[in-house]
């Protein structure tokens, strides 16, 4: 992602197959919402983290539809621009993605979000329905240096299988 | 939607605040082939002409984004995402600012 310019980053997160997979569900449902929030808020649990998300990456932003203790405005606006997002990362390797400090990763130093949140470490899993794109992620944040395990990954595919459970509950499109 | 140097200095971390001409590139990236229609119905439902250049003509075009389709919707959140973390950044820094 680092290579990549805002615009052709939009321009890969924004392929019409990947958005209208994504419009196929009711994210904006509250219901749905409400639910993804206890699944962030279990994670958050087995995890001993301070903070769980459930997101779609959409074109230029990350959407959050589910949340725990996701810090400041950032859980107010339900999303943070898709350049800064981490969970971009693990949509766009399509595989579980963890940074141990981000204040001190060369990759990630410069991203803003580690200055405007009191966050320092994140893992994330891909959301993928059975389509094959990956809509978004399901993750956890720390604000502290953080090496994750398997076994946290594991926790967080296993949230990730229930969230597109949920999701599928709420498909508005076949 | 990169950023410029007047928005470096203004406290939103390089974020530029979305126009018209964004909402227009974001229709054409998500609907490609359908894109000029889809821009035209748009501008239509809202009852712009797509020149507007105010925060408020783009409030308007977003709304009328919510009720095009299920992926005009989800290009309007994106925007509503980058136009509210603007506001958010701008405004805590000139808090900050106001407060040195």
């Amino acid at each position: 992602m680092n290579t990549l310019t805002p615009d052709e980053l939009f321009d890969r997160l924004g392929e019409p197959a990947r958005i209208h997979q994504i419009a196929r569900y009711d994210v904006f449902d509250t219901t749905l919402q409400a639910r993804l929030d206890a699944v962030a808020a279990r994670t958050a649990g087995l995890l001993h983290a301070p903070v769980s998300m459930i997101s779609v990456v959409l074109d230029s932003s990350q959407f959050i539809i589910g949340q725990y203790g996701v810090p400041g405005w950032i859980g107010e606006v339900q999303g943070t621009p898709a350049e800064w997002a981490l969970c971009t990362h693990t949509v766009l390797a399509g595989a579980p993605y963890c940074i141990t400090d981000g204040t001190a990763d060369p990759a990630h130093a410069g991203n803003p979000v580690f200055a405007i949140a009191p966050i320092r470490s994140y893992a994330g899993v891909p959301l993928s329905d059975d389509s094959g794109h990956v809509l978004g992620a399901h993750c956890v944040l720390d604000v502290t240096p953080r090496t994750f395990t398997e076994a946290d990954i594991a926790v967080l595919t296993a949230g990730a299988a229930e969230t597109m459970h949920i999701l599928a509950e709420h498909r508005i499109a076949p | 939607m990169p950023t410029t140097p007047d928005d470096s200095a203004n406290g939103a971390y390089g974020l530029r605040r979305p126009t018209m001409a964004d909402a227009r590139e974001a229709m054409q990236r998500v609907h490609r082939h359908t894109a000029r229609s889809a821009w035209e119905r748009l501008l239509q439902s809202a009852g712009l002409s797509g020149d507007e250049t105010s925060d408020e003509a783009l409030h308007q075009l977003l709304t009328a984004m919510d009720g095009l389709d299920p992926v005009s919707r989800l290009c309007a959140q994106a925007l509503r995402i980058r136009l509210s973390s603007h506001t958010h950044l701008s405004a805590a820094h000139t808090i900050t600012r106001s407060t040195a």
